[in-house]
């Protein structure tokens, strides 16, 4: 079954065509990468999932239902959570706050202000049981601040995972990871991710990464999809056009 | 517990201090009131309201309008007054939050005087530039201690709620908008409206101190809805710091007591309030209140020659 369609969307943005009859099918519980250079319309196509940019055309559907500009918040509270590329949670905040926070705007009760966030219990241990899944338990009264990036990374993780998403859009997780944190990076993503049954959406640079971790690779280019399919296919694709194009990608 | 003993501070000083000395401390209340309305804008969500006098002035003249022209008692009026900034905070919040930073804060100061020309040229209605007077509330609260007491009451109320706000769920979500919108609003929080809600608070609680720094002075005059007034928010703050929870308040009295020392003294109190406020700012960015913070937290770890740890 399909969770996530999208339907030959357009996006310019004056006059440059950032996605040009851009469709896609993420099935529900599978791994989808996507792919393609700087530029390729990945992070556009993140935004008109996550309703920050309204497509100029065509449709995004989710569960079946036409979510196409809705706004951020009610996307994030229908169950699609997002990582950003530039991890950059709550800087004022501590770790078990910024989580905490996070539950409790997809729970919808941050217009109340008759009890303090640290007295919501329930919030507090789903934010504690999100920041254990990420192994920052450790670290749950540290001022984000003064976490390291890869450790940010993680909370963003937790702040996504804290709202039980059924697809999670993870933009470019390795980016500024060491070597060995990439690899670690990865093994945890796909771990916790099978584990929770969570559908994921990804973008990535690191090929080895893509490779081990997709189940579906989608290559966009320009704007436009090049390709689609498996990985072992998207491989032989790709270097058959390299054979004939010199490597243009 | 502080604040506990600040407010007894505060409470028994109440006799022994004169006349004037009510009648300046009261003042200090209501323009710590008022500048710490300001900074939950500015600190918590922020977002920079050059047009808090807007609020600060529709309340004021709510209570000096009931007062006189429909004959209330003056505790009465102050609800009156909450609700009338109120309403006026969330048409000029509805119409300004959706724009961006110094659209924001530009936006605010032409709402805030535009209501200043209103009430200056409609003679029929706010009585123009002779503005209302004769303001004296009956009874008791037109005495200097008690009304001193009515001001000390709602400050104190005024700085619960507001402290318990900052704790809150919805202080946190204004945190997270203001520390990265992007992401709040992806994890399900909806910017637009937890700021108009912030606007509309700060917008009532301005109202507020307007309503009772008109009942002190006994008259209302278009300058509660001058620009200059919304600059003394800004200014009460940047002294006490926006970082100290009540370094705004502080700051307020600060700049009131300066203002009557220097002005009893020379006619170039704005030279000396520019000076002021350019020492601070290149110095001591974080305000007294940053001052007092980094000096307590010395004095604990004792960098200062480990006089502390004896």
């Amino acid at each position: 079954m399909e969770l996530l369609e999208v339907r030959d969307v357009y996006k310019s943005f004056q006059g440059f065509m950032a996605l040009a009859s851009v469709s896609l099918s993420v099935a529900q519980g599978s791994f989808h990468a996507l792919v393609g250079p700087n530029g390729a319309g990945k992070t556009t196509l993140f935004n008109v999932v996550t309703g920050r940019v309204s497509p100029d055309r065509g449709q995004v559907r989710f569960h079946g239902r036409d979510i196409t500009g809705w706004p951020t918040p009610r996307v994030a509270r229908l169950g699609i959570a997002i990582s950003f590329q530039r991890a950059q949670p709550f800087v004022s905040m501590t770790v078990l706050e910024a989580v905490t926070l996070a539950r409790l705007g997809y729970e919808r009760k941050t217009l109340v202000w008759g009890r303090s966030l640290a007295r919501h219990r329930e919030a507090v241990e789903r934010a504690e049981a999100a920041l254990a899944k990420v192994g920052l338990e450790a670290y749950a009264t540290s001022p984000v601040a003064q976490l390291p990036l890869g450790d940010l990374k993680r909370l963003d993780v937790a702040m996504a995972l804290v709202a039980e998403p059924k697809l999670l859009l993870l933009d470019e997780p390795l980016a500024g990871l060491s070597r060995v944190e990439r690899r670690k990076m990865v093994a945890f993503i796909g771990n916790l991710l099978r584990q929770e049954g969570i559908t994921l959406l990804f973008t990535e640079h690191d090929t080895e990464a893509v490779l081990a971790l997709a189940d579906r690779i989608t290559v966009l280019h320009q704007g436009r999809v090049l390709a689609e399919g498996s990985p072992e296919e998207i491989r032989q694709n790709l270097e058959v056009r390299q054979a004939f194009l010199g490597g243009s990608i | 517990m502080r604040l506990a003993l600040l407010f007894l501070l505060l409470l028994v000083l109440g006799p022994a201090l004169g006349e004037y000395g009510l009648k300046l401390a009261s003042e200090a209340l209501i323009l710590g009131l008022y500048a710490m309305a300001f900074n939950l804008l500015f600190h918590q969500a922020g977002l920079l309201s050059f047009g808090q006098a807007a609020f600060f002035g529709v309340g004021a003249y709510a209570m000096a309008l009931l007062v006189s022209r429909a004959g209330w008692p003056f505790l009465a009026t102050l609800p009156a007054a909450l609700l009338a900034s109120a309403l006026a905070a969330l048409v000029i919040g509805f119409l300004s939050i959706r724009l961006s930073r110094i659209y924001f804060t530009m936006l605010t100061l032409a709402f805030a005087q535009l209501l200043y020309a209103v009430a200056h040229k409609w003679y029929a209605f706010t009585g123009g530039d002779n503005g209302i007077t004769d303001l004296r509330p009956s009874g008791l609260l037109g005495e200097s201690l008690p009304f001193y007491y009515l001001t000390l009451g709602v400050f104190a109320l005024v700085v619960g709620f507001l402290a318990g706000l900052a704790r809150s769920p919805f202080g946190y979500a204004l945190r997270g908008l203001r520390d990265n919108r992007a992401r709040a609003e992806s994890t399900g929080i909806d910017g637009f409206r937890h700021l108009l809600l912030a606007f509309v608070v700060s917008g009532a609680i301005s109202g507020l101190a307007g309503a009772l720094q008109g009942a002190l002075q006994r008259s209302v005059f278009p300058d509660y809805l001058f620009w200059t007034r919304s600059a003394e928010a800004i200014i009460s703050t940047i002294l006490g710091g926006s970082g100290t929870f009540l370094g705004p308040a502080v700051g307020g009295a600060v700049f009131l007591f300066l203002r009557v020392l220097v002005q009893a003294k020379t006619e170039y109190w704005p030279f000396f309030l520019g000076l002021l406020l350019l020492l601070m700012v290149l110095f001591f960015p974080r305000g007294l209140g940053g001052i007092f913070t980094e000096a307590g937290r010395r004095w604990s770890t004792g960098v200062w020659g480990g006089a502390a740890r004896g």
